[in-house]
């Protein structure tokens, strides 16, 4: 077996850029599948993992995929408001750890406005258990303050300070502006890959008194209305609804997980309203399903990926293997057995699908390395750079085997020719 | 004395109605030199093939050491030709990304019989027979470095490592000029005569003849290849 492996190393070595090429070749395919894969359950994870840790998503009758579209999505439109007073019942219930209030309605060239509280910065968590981060500035201070979503920021040029007028409505081009109550962007988020990167944030006031205002044929003074959200929450309960908005949608995180299918069932029975209380996990599960074909279609190129990969390591194999048939045919005539013949090759084939393997593994973490950060911060998919799951080394253990099992067509022939070739050979 | 080689009724074609190869009765006593030659075509080549098990032949028998060929399967052929026989090919196709060492020693790596017979280790054996042949200091380097001359004695030291029974050679001398041909053919003989080597030499060259015990003209005893030429 020394000599065997001997004369692999040897040969290999002898034809050291043909060697690299093919081990560049395999690898590039490997390198291919890994990536795709990861970017495959890189979107669906990143997809699931919009929104985490909200045990509830509740919002006025509708169904709970219309819900989670419209509050997490901003995708349509919610069916109705729930009322502030509706909001205060379920913020006081025993099982309810906390809420945050969602209310929508208008925009700011193409991006959708959120009006919510400080409880959105505090609890909306992300992909299992990732907070909103600012990159600089801070949350609402003020109900003349805005705070813009990472992509708002890059694409519109936002920086803290910059004044800005809201849009009533969600058209691109609104003709509705409301022009009497100004914002300053006090902060901008870090980019989370949820579609939160592309809102705005005001306080629910702001939105409340923003609309007061416009109805009231504009005007008033700014500074009127500069108190900070901090001082609102300290007016009694009768003041602060008397200035909030219809709630689109209010996210709730319980005590106990055990708790979310009885307050489910007790807010869908709500008397005071007709009420939807979906769950984010199950909801996601059910859209993520139908929307497979995307998921699909990323796993029929990975398969596709699989193929060429395969057709290229045996062209590669193939190749570099045809081109040591003068050598088994001497090897053939000095004594080397059939089987050696075949083990010389094989072995060859497994070192050099052995090395690809491994050069696919360096070549996937520096691909990770260098893109991960663009591919969140413009595609929302999150691709950590993490070690090698089961399934993937399963993936590449399976690569590698084809490959050695692929090896042994040329391996076959390469022995068919030595016997051939005989004697008649000639270097 | 021993037979080393014995043919009896042999004939060999490469299609069934095509036959290359029809000799009557060959035999080939042990240690002896025996000097082949004849016209292209006239089969060397396959008649080497034959001896040596990489064509099987049918009909005929060809017993080599006394063990018939024809009863082997081609495993048992490879086996038996890496145990018995050297071979120096006209070309001496050395194994280009091995050094000196390593081509020669490469005989005793596929058979154990033939390292077996080597006198101390695969190294010590090649580097004596190096040293015979006068490329003992050339050992570490790799074969394209070495001129034509030294790349025969590789040849030549390759094949006779492990003191083989049978030792084939394939006009080994066709890209030499004539002293080194003579310089050659003058250490070949000398160390298959010492190692007790049957010896079969093939060349165009019927001048060469006298440096063996017989001479042996293929196209006379080959009767397909005078049959072909009109000579029968």
């Amino acid at each position: 077996m020394r000599t065997i492996i001997h004369l692999a190393l040897r040969s290999i070595m002898n034809r050291r850029v043909t060697s690299a090429l093919t081990i560049l070749a395999i690898a590039l395919s490997m390198s291919l599948l890994l990536i795709v894969e990861r970017l495959r359950t890189g979107a669906r994870e990143g997809f699931t993992g919009v929104i985490s840790q909200t045990d509830i998503i509740a919002g006025a009758r509708s169904s709970p995929i219309q819900l989670l579209l419209s509050s997490v999505f901003q995708i349509g439109s919610a069916s109705n408001n729930v009322t502030p007073e509706t909001w205060e019942h379920f913020r006081n219930h025993p099982a309810v750890a906390w809420t945050i209030p969602i209310a929508m309605g208008d925009s700011h060239k193409g991006f959708r406005v959120v009006a919510t509280n400080g409880d959105f910065f505090a609890h909306y968590h992300y992909q299992r258990d990732h907070r909103l981060e600012f990159s600089s500035g801070k949350a609402l201070p003020d109900d003349h303050s805005v705070v813009v979503g990472a992509r708002v920021a890059r694409e519109l040029g936002y920086t803290a300070g910059t004044k800005i007028i809201l849009a009533h409505g969600l058209a691109a081009e609104s003709f509705v502006k409301h022009e009497n109550h100004p914002f300053f962007v006090s902060g901008i988020l870090k980019a989370t890959g949820t579609p939160f990167d592309r809102s705005l944030f005001i306080s629910l006031p702001a939105m409340a008194q923003m609309h007061d205002a416009d109805g009231g044929g504009g005007g008033g003074a700014v500074a009127e209305h500069q108190h900070s959200l901090d001082e609102h929450d300290e007016r009694d309960e009768h003041d602060e609804h008397d200035h909030l908005p219809g709630l689109s949608a209010i996210f709730i995180g319980t005590k106990a997980r055990t708790d979310a299918l009885a307050l489910q069932r007790e807010i869908q029975t709500y008397e005071a309203e007709p009420m939807t209380a979906a769950l984010p996990g199950l909801t996601l599960a059910q859209l993520w399903s139908a929307l497979s074909y995307a998921e699909e279609a990323l796993r029929a190129v990975s398969m596709l990926v699989i193929v060429v990969g395969l057709l290229s390591m045996i062209v590669a194999l193939y190749n570099s293997l045809n081109e040591r048939r003068r050598e088994m045919a001497i090897l053939r005539a000095l004594g080397a057995r059939p089987w050696m013949i075949t083990a010389i090759l094989l072995v060859e084939a497994g070192l050099l699908t052995g090395i690809a393997v491994a050069t696919s593994i360096a070549l996937t973490y520096a691909a990770l390395a260098g893109a991960t950060g663009l591919i969140t911060a413009n595609f929302g998919i999150s691709l950590p750079i993490t070690s090698l799951s089961g399934e993937e080394w399963v993936r590449l253990g399976l690569m590698f085997t084809i490959g050695l099992a692929m090896a042994a067509l040329p391996a076959w022939r390469a022995y068919r020719n030595a016997l051939v070739d005989g004697l008649t050979i000639r270097i | 004395m021993n037979k080393s080689i014995e043919i009896q009724r042999l004939k060999f074609g490469y299609t069934r109605a095509d036959d290359v190869i029809d000799i009557d009765e060959l035999s080939v006593s042990s240690g002896e030199r025996i000097f082949l030659h004849g016209p292209s075509g006239c089969g060397k080549t396959t008649l080497l093939g034959l001896l040596s098990g990489i064509l099987a032949s049918t009909p005929g028998s060809i017993k080599i050491l006394d063990q018939d060929l024809g009863a082997m399967t081609p495993a048992e052929r490879d086996r038996f030709r890496g145990d018995h026989f050297g071979y120096v090919f006209q070309m001496f196709n050395l194994i280009p990304y091995l050094n000196v060492m390593d081509n020669i020693t490469l005989p005793l790596r596929f058979s154990r019989s033939r390292l077996s017979k080597a006198s101390g280790t695969p190294e010590s054996e090649a580097l004596h027979l190096a040293q015979a042949l006068g490329i003992g200091n050339l050992m570490n380097r790799q074969v394209p470095e070495l001129s034509v001359g030294q790349q025969q004695r590789v040849a030549a030291a390759r094949a006779l490592i492990g003191k083989p029974e049978i030792l084939i050679c394939d006009e080994p001398t066709s890209a030499l000029d004539h002293l080194h041909r003579d310089r050659f053919l003058d250490l070949l003989i000398d160390v298959a005569g010492t190692a007790k080597t049957t010896l079969i030499f093939v060349s165009h060259d019927r001048s060469l003849a006298r440096r063996f015990e017989r001479s042996i003209d293929l196209a006379a005893l080959n009767r397909k290849f005078r049959a072909s030429t009109g000579d029968d």
